[in-house]
């Protein structure tokens, strides 16, 4: 499978991603997205992790919710789940 | 061992009489080996090099010719048919069973042992079964590993036989099969290869790794390895799903051999007797290591599952393009998260804050109130979230499960002036039309303080709920902070707000 990592999405014009993150996850490709602007130059503070579907050549992307994305989430970034288990430590993180 | 050494070999052989194998199909198939004086030597040594011959053409992707002459290039797409009909006619060649060997060689001692006689006789293929030569310890055989796997028609490598060896597993979303298949054989005989793991529906696409080499060879893209060794068996080194392997070849043992009737007394019937052969060609070897520049002899092919008769998953979500991310934009990325590593850090944060049920996933500073709501709920400058929210909100509330329909909350519902009055449910007053049913925020009367929520937050159900639970949360309606409207306990909020959109 292609590696997405560090890509950009786009669903449309004024809808684009920027992949942080991939991860094939029980047969199924789930991606951690982090919204650029329109020109592709900067970031925008939205986030989102999506699971992809395919009909041929053409990938799908669904946003994930809930429980499948409390599953996914440490799968996909294995260093979160530290985190999850001891949330106090996420202020020491964002001094670093 | 490249084509011509083995061309060579067999040639020598021929040239001193040496025994040749035969393939020869009766009742099944079997490799005998045959003395000079066999009649059917001649023959013998006419199929082993037709056979190196064609499998020198296939594999170098030359011009196959067929026994009636056509010539098919490469590209073409019957140049496998043609190919596997020329193999299958070679192993098929009819053993000459009514003739004496004609005694066409002057008399050279040893080498001619028959007697000539005039008069055709009947007779059996003498030669012997080449399991019987081979447990003899006694009688020398040219048998390097080579020699093996060149005139056996080793069964590991025989190409697109379902009794050869290969091994099926899933990675990467992927099932891989490694095997000497071509890919539309492949195709056509997909399920009986896989098995049961044709019922995984999650596997969109197949890839196949043929032409195998001895030694270890890498499976680009899949952290894999697959090492084939010298007796030709297959193990598949690295991290994967399901595997399966079929066929191994364990031991010395020339393995399971059909045990049909071969040298039973020819009678006029099964002269006569054609066999069928089913599905089955047989190759004479291994695609041995050859001179060419390209290392890679591992082809590949992607056999997607679209045209299958199968269900598939329905497609869902939104469709994307795909593209190369501008340099720039990765090292603003870089620049924007000085310090961490590739980024994990706003992912770790983003994703701990979601699955704690605070902060809003999608928001970028929104990540950061959250996290200092998690840790100690402090005064959260409400005012700067709602102000932030303006233009991502309406992006992001598509993006939510569920929201709250506030509706319900209005003119007539009891609210109260303070929290503290909202909490003890005491010196409430009947709303008028001026009542804003817009939330603001969440205030806990034992810890006295704003719980900084987003909208987001304020239209998530289950959030709601489980602060409900704390009989000292009230929530706080108004137009905004400085326009408040009053405050309701946030149990009667949810009790009544029982319409989700």
């Amino acid at each position: 499978m292609e590696n997405g990592l560090h890509t950009v999405v786009e669903f449309d014009e004024n809808d684009k991603w920027f992949v942080l993150a991939e991860k094939v996850i029980d047969g199924f490709k789930y991606s951690y997205l982090v919204r650029v602007n329109q020109t592709e130059d900067d970031f925008i503070d939205e986030y989102q992790v999506v699971k992809s579907y395919f009909d041929g050549k053409d990938e799908y992307m669904d946003v994930v919710n809930g429980d499948e994305l409390k599953q996914i989430v440490p799968l996909l970034v294995p260093e979160a789940k530290e985190y999850i288990d001891h949330p106090e430590r996420l202020k020491q993180l964002l001094n670093d | 061992m490249d084509f011509e050494i083995r061309k060579n070999e067999l040639d020598s052989k021929y040239k001193n009489h040496e025994p040749l194998i035969f393939h020869y199909v009766d009742d099944g198939e079997e490799d005998i080996e045959l003395g000079f004086n066999d009649v059917n030597y001649e023959k013998a040594y006419y199929q082993q090099r037709s056979l190196l011959e064609l499998e020198e053409s296939y594999y170098n992707k030359q011009p196959i010719r067929s026994f009636y002459g056509d010539v098919v290039n490469f590209g073409d797409k019957n140049y496998d048919a043609v190919y596997n009909r020329r193999k299958k006619e070679l192993l098929n060649l009819k053993a000459d069973l009514m003739n004496q060997k004609k005694q066409t060689k002057p008399y050279v001692g040893q080498h001619f042992k028959t007697k000539n006689t005039e008069e055709k006789v009947q007779k059996t293929i003498t030669g012997k079964l080449l399991k019987d030569i081979m447990s003899q310890d006694s009688k020398k055989v040219e048998t390097t590993d080579s020699s093996i796997i060149t005139y056996i028609g080793n069964r590991h490598f025989r190409p697109n036989d379902l009794n050869s060896e290969y091994a099926v597993f899933k990675k990467d979303g992927y099932l891989h099969v490694v095997g000497n298949f071509t890919s539309n054989w492949l195709s056509d005989n997909y399920s009986q290869i896989v098995g049961n793991m044709v019922k995984d529906k999650a596997i969109k696409n197949i890839k196949l790794w043929n032409r195998l080499e001895i030694g270890d060879t890498p499976l680009d893209g899949f952290d894999v390895k697959v090492r084939v060794n010298n007796d030709g068996n297959i193990k598949i080194m690295g991290d994967v799903d399901d595997i399966k392997y079929y066929n191994q070849f364990l031991g010395n043992d020339l393995g399971e051999r059909k045990e049909g009737k071969h040298f039973k007394t020819v009678d006029n019937k099964s002269f006569s007797s054609e066999v069928q052969d089913k599905n089955r060609t047989y190759a004479l070897s291994t695609v041995s290591k050859t001179e060419d520049d390209e290392k890679s002899l591992v082809v590949t092919s992607n056999i997607p599952l679209n045209n299958r008769a199968e269900k598939k998953d329905s497609v869902k979500g939104r469709k994307i393009t795909r593209k190369v991310a501008k340099p720039s934009l990765i090292k603003r990325g870089i620049e924007k998260f000085k310090g961490l590593d590739k980024w994990t850090k706003v992912a770790i944060v983003a994703g701990v804050i979601v699955i704690v049920g605070v902060g809003v996933f999608v928001l970028g500073p929104q990540i950061i109130n959250g996290i200092n709501q998690l840790i100690s709920p402090e005064n959260v400058d409400v005012a700067n979230q709602v102000t932030q929210t303006a233009s991502t909100v309406q992006d992001t509330v598509s993006q939510a499960a569920q929201s709250i329909d506030y509706s319900s909350i209005g003119e007539g519902h009891t609210v109260f002036s303070n929290a503290a009055d909202a909490a003890n449910n005491v010196n409430g007053v009947i709303s008028n039309q001026w009542f804003s049913n817009n939330p603001i925020d969440v205030f806990n009367t034992a810890t006295n303080s704003y719980m900084g929520l987003t909208p987001d937050q304020l239209n998530d159900p289950n959030l709601l709920a489980e602060l409900a639970k704390d009989p000292n949360n009230t929530m706080l309606f108004g137009n905004s902070m400085s326009d408040p409207s009053g405050f309701i306990g946030l149990d009667d909020v949810v009790n009544t707000v029982t319409k989700m959109r």
